[in-house]
């Protein structure tokens, strides 16, 4: 516990029998580990980490840093309507004038209380509660929950089952990397690749749709398996135009790399240096583009993404532009993987037999998951009672350990990048909030 | 015929009340302004009669030498600044009553020792009376200065700046004055007197311009402006005079000066081109992010006297390439905006002055409330001074910013191609300074009279005498406007000396159906413009809508608009309780500190306070952040304050050891010197 810090991350605290776990990641050895919680530290990162504390309807307040005092400061509300802050969240901005001195989120207007919802009910109905958590990261909201019901069910998935989730949840990284894409295009108002973007995402809400019912992929997993294959003339299919949108994509960006003035809002624009990024937590895009080494898909695989490569794309410059261009390089990677896995995936099946019990470390029907989300890693923990309902929850979504990093990077950064680093976050209200 | 002895007598009873003022000033103050304002009431009777009769009087008081007499003169030219600033000072005075509750005696009876003093540098006949009158103008100032309510050390140090620039430019314009002495042979040239063309135009011009330009602010001599009013945070009546007529005594010494040369070069209308073009930005700019109710209309003013010297030289330009047109109307521009921004100047410094006093500082970002009583009014008047000093139709401001702009827009018409361009560049810099001016009085009005907050408390009232002071500014500046004809023959009445003939009927003429004199041209065939039915216009649209407005109300509720009251809200959530907490002036213009930072030499520091308590995600450290622009002019001067310091503390040590022998040798020395020099050059 006295190597938390930088290279230890406290990535997650939950209850289970009765003790606090935390859920450590080891940035140097890229492994998970968990330990049990000294009660003074679970009371203050509890809150922090879970936002469980707050009730609907009353403000989760994140501060990143001290208080700000000085001739002329003064505290603007942003939000929760005010233009350009696109869901009902808020922040207060500590300004005296044009220049950002202190960004504090407020959060909690669109809390819904998922993880009390689902206690008691039967895994397969909470799992249509979580995957409606937040409807972009559905895919990998329902991948992590499923898997981890299945671990403490101890139930056999089949691979073809697992590689379809893996499937969705490439596709679900390709729409919302674009869908950022796009956001930023429009913050710098560059219309054409904005709607370019936006159209390209469409394509990939289209095939969602038609290859797994859904746009937003609810309802494609169940516990145990999928609730829909594909079947090989889709795959075949589905590698194609996710061939082409690929290259389409990377034609964009070669648009984008030439504009000098799309360029000069990205670069340099909220600066999140590697030290903060990962003594914040930072997860995801966010942390990889100021050079942390952490993918879940590669330090936390789940089955098919120890069998097909993905490559863990990086960068170091540490501003708008590093987070913007791990993007588009995953979106690339993307396609790679996704040609990968329809071309190799095994056919034995897409649901699992009956339940098995098995008995778990930490204590009877006890599992946790960690899913790489677009916006980053997802960590759920999930207790199962006698009757094998869900006894507990604890969702550790991505976006809430990036409002920290989100808000100290905007410090010194003046009004107009505002945008810039909320949409390169890729932050999501929903999600914090679930 | 207006006979002689009117005028005269008329100056002399305008003398012996600023006079009776002074003196009544140590024992009754009240008394004292009361005086004030009867002497202005007779200085606009006196003035508005040698205006329109066109009439000039001299009265000899002695002999200086076998050329010259020490005499009073009241000419066209003088009399239409002796018109401006008895207007300003009759409000001025009706404002003081009530506001100088809290000041020494000694305040009333300098303000008008200072007053006294400016009616004998407007009627001064003579380089020695118009001298007497200049440094006794400045030494009252100095002292009201020094009444100024900000810590002692600024006080002091702001009243000793303001003398040290005063000096210098009685210096400056002592040095011009021994030019035209020199060509004319007499001391007797204030006042209307033939134009002498002499090779030492060039060093007349330029001291003259460097002398009255230092009492003005222009750049670089603007902290002489800004800084005595600003640091010292002077009386608000007080301010009001410094910077509304007494910079308005530099426009009069430039504009005597300039009637008293012939042979302009074509430098002279480049140099007060630049100096003007400069001095209006660099106002304009440190206007817009002062946050000092004193500063900014002080800064306001260095915008307006650029103007002014910007329209001169125009003036000089045209006179040059015998353009008569455009010389005549742009000298007219230069007189108007004279008369426009002093009204408007005035009555700015009178406003802050009084929501100062409610608020219990000069700070516009300081979030204190203001007594409702007290303000009551206030804020309709204050409007009337905001959009004239922005310069927006059919206001006094608007009339004379549109013809200075129409005559630079005519510099096309200047005969060679680097006059032409300067010309337009120094347009586009007026007019972005006339830009600017927009969002700085924004800037005062919003934040110094709006938005602070008005609590029910028993406080200070203005008793009529405020809110009368104000209302009076207020109706001078829309009678300005939508009288600018009358206004427009007065400066060409002025003007008549310089030019030869009074070129009113030139420019006021009727068109599209206005009927004459109601359209003012700006050249021919040019521009044209009618305040006066723009006023009319605005009005009759202001009345369309109140009468619709007040159909709807009066109809039964069944057809009649509901009106639906609701709580005020920002952002989604409920209104602060105190609006300042959420936005404040300072940062209203901040953008315009960190996008300018170049110019302002903006900067911006983080400090952090207390001990860092890092945890593992949290580090809960605390900042003091400050953000401060920079006069860079202020800081050449502080280097030469050093490098004056240092000489003087030199020459004290090895120069003038305290040996009294020593003095007295110099003392000779210099004696033998000086009869030496009269010796050699007499006969």
């Amino acid at each position: 516990m006295e190597r938390l810090g930088e290279k230890m991350q406290l990535s997650s605290v939950f209850q289970a029998g009765g003790l606090n776990y935390a859920l450590i990641s080891d940035t140097e050895t890229n492994k998970t580990i968990i330990s049990e919680l000294p009660l003074t530290l679970s009371e203050e990162f509890g809150a922090l980490l879970r936002g469980s504390g707050a009730k609907p309807g009353s403000p989760l307040v994140l501060e990143a840093s001290g208080r700000v005092e000085g001739y002329g400061v003064f505290e603007f509300p942003y939000g929760p309507v005010s233009w350009g802050v696109p869901e009902a969240g808020a922040f207060s901005l500590m300004t005296y004038g044009e220049r950002v001195l202190k960004v504090v989120p407020r959060l909690n207007f669109k809390k819904r209380g998922i993880e009390r919802a689902v206690l008691g009910r039967t895994p397969e109905d909470a799992l249509l509660f979580v995957e409606r958590s937040a409807g972009n990261f559905s895919a990998a909201y329902s991948t992590c929950f499923a898997a981890a019901v299945e671990d403490s069910l101890g139930l056999e998935v089949p691979s073809e089952a697992r590689w379809t989730r893996a499937v969705a949840l490439e596709l679900e990284r390709i729409h919302n990397h674009l869908y950022v894409f796009g956001r930023l295009a429009e913050a710098a108002s560059q219309n054409i690749a904005a709607t370019q973007a936006h159209a390209l995402r469409e394509r990939v809400l289209r095939l969602n749709s038609r290859h797994f019912g859904h746009r937003y992929l609810f309802g494609i997993n169940s516990i145990g398996g999928v609730s829909r294959g594909l079947p090989k003339d889709e795959r075949r299919t589905l590698t194609t135009e996710v061939r082409l949108i690929g290259r389409e994509f990377s034609e964009l960006v070669q648009y984008f790399l030439s504009s000098r003035i799309f360029l000069d809002r990205l670069q340099g624009t909220a600066k999140l240096t590697r030290k903060d990024a990962l003594g914040l937590g930072t997860v995801g895009p966010s942390a990889r583009g100021s050079g942390v080494q952490w993918d879940d898909r590669l330090t936390f695989p789940l089955e098919p993404y120890e069998d097909i490569y993905v490559n863990l794309e990086t960068e170091d410059g540490e501003d708008t532009m590093a987070r913007t261009m791990v993007r588009v390089k995953e979106v690339e990677s993307s396609t790679i993987a996704l040609r990968e896995l329809l071309d190799r995936m095994p056919s034995d099946g897409t649901k699992s037999g009956p339940h098995r019990r098995r008995a778990d470390s930490l204590g009877a029907g006890f599992s946790f998951c960690r899913v790489e989300s677009p916006s980053g890693d997802l960590i759920q923990a999930v207790q199962l009672d006698g009757g094998g309902r869900v006894g507990s929850l604890h969702v550790r979504p991505p976006s809430l350990v990036n409002w920290l990093p989100f808000a100290r990077s905007l410090e010194g950064t003046v009004f107009t990048d505002f945008q810039f680093a909320f949409e390169s976050f890729g932050l999501s209200f929903a999600d914090s909030d679930r | 015929m207006i006979p002689a002895y009117l005028i005269s007598g008329l100056l002399f009873g305008t003398l012996a009340l600023f006079g009776a003022g002074f003196a009544l000033g140590l024992f009754a103050k009240k008394a004292a302004y009361v005086l004030g304002g009867v002497g202005s009431a007779l200085g606009v009777a006196l003035s508005l009669i040698a205006l329109t009769s066109g009439r000039t009087v001299s009265i000899d008081l002695w002999l200086v030498n076998s050329t010259s007499h020490a005499q009073l003169q009241v000419s066209s030219l003088n009399a239409y600044f002796l018109l401006i600033s008895s207007l300003v000072w009759l409000g001025t005075c009706l404002y003081s009553v009530r506001y100088d509750d809290d000041y020494p005696n000694s305040l009333s009876s300098l303000l008008l020792l200072t007053i006294l003093s400016m009616v004998i540098v407007l009627v001064s006949g003579d380089a020695f009376t118009f001298l007497i009158g200049w440094e006794s103008m400045t030494i009252a100032s100095f002292f009201m200065i020094l009444e100024g309510k900000g810590d002692k050390e600024g006080v002091r140090n702001a009243a000793y700046l303001f003398l040290a620039f005063g000096e210098g430019s009685s210096v400056l314009i002592m040095l011009s004055f021994a030019g035209l002495f020199s060509a004319a042979g007499t001391f007797s040239f204030m006042g209307p007197a033939a134009r002498v063309v002499t090779p030492l135009g060039p060093w007349i011009f330029v001291t003259a311009l460097l002398g009255f330009g230092l009492k003005m602010g222009l750049a670089p001599f603007h902290m002489s402006e800004w800084l005595p009013i600003a640091h010292s945070s002077a009386p608000s009546n007080a301010s009001a005079l410094l910077s509304s007529t007494l910079t308005l005594m530099g426009v009069y010494g430039i504009i005597d000066v300039v009637s008293h040369l012939g042979g302009y070069q074509l430098w002279w209308g480049w140099l007060a081109l630049t100096v003007g073009g400069v001095s209006a930005l660099l106002g304009a700019l440190f206007s817009s992010v002062s946050e000092h109710s004193k500063g900014l209309p002080a800064y306001s003013t260095i915008e307006n006297n650029g103007m002014i010297v910007v329209a001169i030289g125009v003036y000089l330009i045209a006179t040059y390439y015998r353009l008569t047109f455009l010389a005549d109307f742009a000298l007219v521009a230069a007189l108007f905006h004279a008369f426009s921004h002093s009204v408007s100047k005035a009555s700015l410094f009178l406003l802050n002055g009084w929501m100062s006093k409610l608020r219990g500082t000069f700070d516009l970002t300081s979030a204190n409330p203001v007594p409702a009583g007290g303000v009551r009014g206030v804020g309709a008047i204050g409007i009337f001074t905001a959009l004239s000093l922005a310069a927006v139709p059919p206001l006094a401001g608007f009339v004379s910013e549109w013809m200075i702009l129409e005559a630079l827009f005519q510099s096309f018409r200047f005969g060679d191609l680097a006059s032409q361009i300067l010309g337009a560049l120094v347009g586009a810099v007026v007019a972005l300074a006339a830009g600017i001016m927009v969002v700085t009085m924004t800037k005062v009005y919003g934040f110094g009279i709006l938005w602070p907050k008005r609590i029910a408390a028993p406080g200070e009232k203005g008793g009529g005498y405020i809110e009368g002071g104000l209302a009076y500014f207020a109706a001078l500046i829309v009678a300005v406007g939508v009288a600018a004809p009358g206004v427009f023959y007065l400066a060409s009445q002025a003007a008549s000396r310089m030019l030869g003939a009074n070129p009113y009927g030139l420019f006021v003429t009727g068109l599209l159906g206005v009927p004459a004199p109601f359209v003012i041209l700006s050249g021919s065939p040019f521009g044209g413009f009618s305040p006066t039915f723009t006023a009319l216009a605005f009005l009759s649209i202001l009345m369309v809508t109140l009468a619709v407005a007040g159909a709807v109300r009066a109809r039964p509720p069944r057809f009649g608009l509901r009106v639906r009251r609701t709580p005020g809200w920002f952002a989604g959530a409920a209104l602060a309780d105190d609006s300042s907490a959420m936005y404040n002036s300072f940062g209203y213009s901040t953008p315009i500190r960190v996008m300018l930072r170049f110019l302002f030499r903006t900067k911006e520091s983080v400090v952090q306070v207390g001990p860092v308590q890092r945890t593992v995600i949290r580090s809960p450290e605390e900042y003091v952040v400050d953000l401060e622009v920079l006069d860079v002019f202020k800081k050449f001067y502080d280097v030469l304050a050093k490098w004056a310091l240092g000489l003087s503390a030199y020459t004290s040590r090895k120069v003038m050891p305290g040996k009294l022998g020593l003095y007295i040798v110099y003392i000779m020395a210099a004696l033998v010197f000086v009869l030496t020099y009269i010796l050699l050059t007499a006969g």
